[in-house]
């Protein structure tokens, strides 16, 4: 019984921690496992222009944050913005993540680092000489367990002119992160997924063998998350198998998902999908 | 050759089945024997003739928690209780795992959080959770009173931690009982269970 009010106790101190977290607005916050910052990458507001800002997370070494598709367990970050008016903000630019296992799931997510772009479009005409954005990020950081987070965050920016404005000491981040976010799959590509009984054969015709690729789907009932993906190179590209979910109840027409290739480089790609009956049979005289 | 072909298919085929989930709905849900946290031995076999929930549990995992400090849980552990549902309550997590009780924590925690399960089924092996492929916490399935799974899946429609989702949610487990009280199929009958993984042995 001692045992459980000492747990109350500080169960309440737990909440009083995060009132105090939300009452205090500040461009960066931290919590045990997470540190949050809002960023962006220019040191001024140009009006007219799109401005990139971002939620950069530093995690605790172990620690995870998910993916738009979590995979098997948890839930993306979401952000709700407090913007001036007529200042509008896009959707999050998710970086290709990583598969982190979780016990017999397959979890997709960032560690260790993560900066979640958002362009914020500025209308032509600014009063004010500053600008202040605000958002309140909320995100579940998980390891063994999991802790929901939330917290409110401010960045002030001054508005310039276009012949003033440089980058911010965050501009270097933006950059590398921009080289994360998955590109539309080039034009010559040839992407199809053979359906066969239990998996999809996704083929993905470069033009040249490609030697790894990581699939992540961004349906989230389309292929078991945790079951390995076979990678088999060949001259024109590569193919990877799947594991169908087990969720998957009605024949799906296209395989979506983002294509993590040899290079780091990720692409977004519809693989339309194709019945394959007995593709043996062409090899019969 | 072809007949060599063929048999590689079969094998091929019958790993993939044995590799596919545990358990399939429309087919009849495995019989299991489990130990309650007063010492009462059930099995599934037992309630033929009546509807069963199983929930996985874990009072620590956020998701979890939402249904419980929203009072959702409970909420609907009561309405189908009173309505002739067994409704059981079950804990896989290993033995210093997240969500690991002994019998005296968990009935101290239902009392405290007015859970109203017909049994809390305590599965620390994770037998149980295996048999049946539990994911997540929470995961639900429904059985019928001819012992056919029919739903197995996440609670409700809104994947998240945020207890302010409850309200506008669809709650397929609710949904999935109407419907076959009724004598209907159940429209949705299989989802992604959404929450944390579940805390098995490694």
């Amino acid at each position: 019984m001692r045992r459980r009010l000492n747990w109350n106790f500080v169960l309440t101190g737990l909440i009083a921690l995060q009132a105090t977290t939300l009452i205090c607005r500040a461009a960066s916050a931290s919590s045990p496992h997470a540190k949050v910052d809002l960023i962006s990458e220019a040191n001024a507001i140009q009006p007219g222009r799109i401005l990139r800002v971002g939620l950069h997370f530093t995690l605790e070494k172990g620690w995870h944050i998910y993916w738009i598709n979590p995979g098997d367990s948890g839930e993306p970050p979401r952000i709700q913005w407090q913007l001036p008016a007529g200042f509008r903000a896009g959707a999050i630019q998710w970086p290709a993540p990583r598969r982190i296992p979780d016990h017999s799931l397959m979890d997709y997510g960032y560690e260790e680092e993560a900066l979640l772009i958002v362009p914020i479009s500025i209308p032509s005409r600014l009063q004010s000489h500053e600008i202040k954005l605000g958002a309140t990020a909320k995100w579940l950081v998980c390891r063994d367990s999991c802790i929901p987070e939330q917290t409110n965050l401010d960045l002030s920016l001054p508005v310039r002119d276009a012949g003033s404005q440089s980058g911010s000491p965050w501009h270097r981040l933006f950059v590398t992160t921009q080289e994360h976010i998955p590109k539309p799959a080039p034009k010559q590509w040839k992407l199809r997924a053979l359906a066969e009984k239990d998996r999809f054969i996704l083929e993905v015709r470069t033009g040249k063998p490609e030697r790894q690729a990581v699939f992540f789907p961004l349906e989230p009932d389309q292929i078991e998350n945790a079951a390995p993906q076979e990678v088999s190179s060949y001259s024109g590209g590569v193919r990877i198998s799947l594991r169908k979910s087990d969720q998957l109840m009605q024949p799906i027409s296209t395989l979506r998902g983002v294509i993590v290739m040899n290079s780091g480089q990720a692409y977004v790609i519809a693989a339309p999908i194709a019945q394959s009956n007995s593709p043996k049979r062409r090899n019969r005289p | 050759m072809k007949r060599l072909r063929f048999l590689a298919v079969l094998v091929l085929s019958a790993l993939f089945a044995v590799c596919a989930q545990a358990v399939q709905v429309g087919t009849p849900a495995p019989d299991f024997t489990a130990t309650d946290t007063h010492g009462q031995v059930h099995s599934l076999s037992e309630y033929k003739g009546k509807f069963v929930v199983l929930e996985w549990h874990n009072r620590e995992c956020p998701f979890t928690r939402k249904h419980y400090e929203s009072g959702n849980m409970q909420k609907l552990q009561r309405e189908w209780t009173s309505r002739g549902v067994i409704w059981f309550t079950v804990i896989s997590s290993a033995p210093g795992q997240q969500g690991y009780v002994t019998a005296d924590e968990e009935n101290a925690y239902v009392e405290r959080m007015k859970a109203d399960p017909t049994a809390v089924l305590l599965d620390p092996t994770g037998k149980l959770g295996h048999l049946y492929g539990a994911k997540t916490t929470p995961h639900m399935f429904v059985i019928n009173p001819e012992g056919i799974l029919i739903y197995d899946g996440a609670i409700d429609n809104k994947p998240t931690t945020d207890l302010d989702d409850i309200p506008g949610a669809r709650n397929y487990v609710s949904e999935a009982l109407e419907e076959a009280m009724a004598g209907k199929s159940v429209s949705v009958p299989t989802t992604r269970p959404y929450g944390c993984s579940v805390k098995y042995a490694h």
